[in-house]
């Protein structure tokens, strides 16, 4: 039984300006009794949200509206400045595209340290160096370094690499990319094996389509407050309608 | 490291008129404990900055890139060590026995060094100016320390000497190497600047813990 309890949070972060970075300007500061003149940008405001078994979230809003900093709260990566984050179960977050992938090392070699970095156990990396260079068809490609490869091979690796391992909460930021067209079959088969296991979803994008092919449950979020959750169409909606209103 | 530690050896053994032979030991194995030291706070410093974009996306505890640093520093030490013992072999004709205690020597300094980067990676995630001071420090200190003069030419009370807590790390390996036993306070004030580092270690992370992601 997985679950995702956010009790009213808000998060709230102090913004460095180059001088504020600086160990010797912050004492001069000091010293001259100055202000320690740190701007804070309020990044949420007050969201609740619950999750349970079987619900796949999508999160709208337009860009800085504060979608990754939650997604970034429900992985554990940021605290709140107030409220309470509650998540039971295993999480997968995959929020950062190519994480700990080095390109001077092979991609045999660089299977490990990215799932190791998701969390992964000592037998999944041993399943997942078997697997990988399988399900991707990369071939004699896996024992060359990962900056020979083309576009398309990186994406693949990236996604197979991803696709390895699995847990209960899974958070995405956007969609994740599956390569060249003969290869998408392949891997949205394994996409939808992976989301079919994962308990849930939480997702972050500005495609409607997907949200509405992917999600069932919408929360929208504005300037970091959340303005509505609810039903996939109904929350769209409101979304659309706001947004074009705005913009004629 | 090695060409560095001969030049060097020929060097100041004619400007102090120290035997060669000796002096040649006295300056490599002082070296290779300062290279291990000084890798342990500037790389410790970074240690925090290097992994920013994966800390971005994902938890990785303090104390694990410390471990990663301590790891990294006992690597290049060991790489650093072989030919030093080489050259202890090569004019002593075998290792005196007190060398055994250098072992335990490295341990106190790695410990050290762990709970010196718990403090000083997230300070330098902080305060980005922080290791560029730290390696000025550390360029001080490798003059102020004796490594190529020995304490007694200068009075080994001298409070330079005395109250320099790097000096009293070198010597707890430098000292059994060279086939001496290190003293009582050099065992006391190394102990006491690695279990300080340990516990200011704790508090960084315990006040930076929440805190350090709007620094990166």
């Amino acid at each position: 039984m997985a679950s995702v309890e956010i009790n009213r949070v808000s998060l709230e972060y102090p913004v460095f300006e180059m001088a504020g970075r600086s160990l010797k300007v912050s004492m001069i500061n000091r010293m001259r009794g100055g202000p320690a003149g740190e701007a804070r940008v309020t990044a949420l405001r007050d969201v609740s949200l619950s999750l349970k078994d079987g619900d796949r979230l999508g999160l709208i809003g337009t860009n800085g509206a504060g979608k990754s900093t939650l997604l970034r709260v429900i992985a554990g990566v940021a605290s709140p400045t107030r409220g309470t984050v509650n998540v039971q179960g295993r999480v997968i977050s995959l929020i950062e595209k190519g994480l700990g992938i080095n390109e001077e090392l092979s991609g045999d070699a660089n299977i490990e340290l990215p799932l190791r970095l998701l969390g992964a156990s000592d037998a999944e990396v041993a399943h997942a160096k078997r697997w990988v260079p399988d399900f991707t068809g990369l071939g004699d490609f896996m024992k060359l370094p990962v900056r020979t490869y083309s576009d398309g091979m990186k994406a693949r690796l990236s996604f197979a690499i991803c696709t390895a391992i699995e847990g209960d909460v899974l958070i995405l930021d956007e969609w994740l990319s599956a390569g060249d067209l003969g290869f998408v079959e392949k891997a949205e088969r394994q996409l939808a094996d992976v989301l079919g296991r994962t308990r849930i979803l939480v997702l972050a994008s500005h495609s409607l389509d997907l949200l509405r092919h992917a999600c069932n449950k919408i929360a929208w979020i504005e300037n970091g407050r959340l303005m509505q959750i609810g039903p996939v169409d109904k929350v769209l909606n409101a979304y659309i309608e706001a947004t074009t209103t705005k913009v004629a | 490291m090695f060409s560095l530690i001969l030049g060097i050896a020929l060097l100041y053994s004619q400007i102090f008129e120290q035997p060669f032979r000796d002096y040649v030991i006295f300056i490599g194995t002082g070296l290779l404990v300062w290279t291990l030291i000084s890798g342990l706070l500037t790389d410790g410093s970074q240690a925090v900055t290097e992994v920013e974009r994966y800390l971005r996306a994902t938890r990785i505890p303090t104390t694990v890139l410390a471990a990663r640093n301590a790891y990294r520093s006992s690597l290049i030490l060991i790489h650093n060590a072989l030919p030093i013992l080489v050259l202890i072999l090569w004019i002593r004709h075998g290792l005196p026995l007190t060398s055994l205690l250098a072992i335990p020597g490295v341990m106190i300094i790695l410990v050290f060094g762990f709970g010196a980067t718990m403090v000083l990676a997230p300070l330098s995630a902080r305060f980005r100016d922080l290791p560029q001071l730290i390696a000025s420090v550390m360029q001080l200190m490798f003059f102020i320390t004796p490594l190529f003069w020995r304490p007694s030419q200068l009075a080994t009370d001298h409070p330079v000497v005395q109250f320099n807590p790097l000096h009293h790390l070198v010597e707890i390996v430098r000292q059994p190497l060279e086939g001496h036993l290190p003293t009582s306070t050099n065992y006391l004030v190394a102990i006491g600047v690695a279990v300080a580092a340990l516990l200011l270690g704790a508090a960084t992370i315990q006040l930076s813990r929440k805190k350090m992601f709007f620094w990166l």
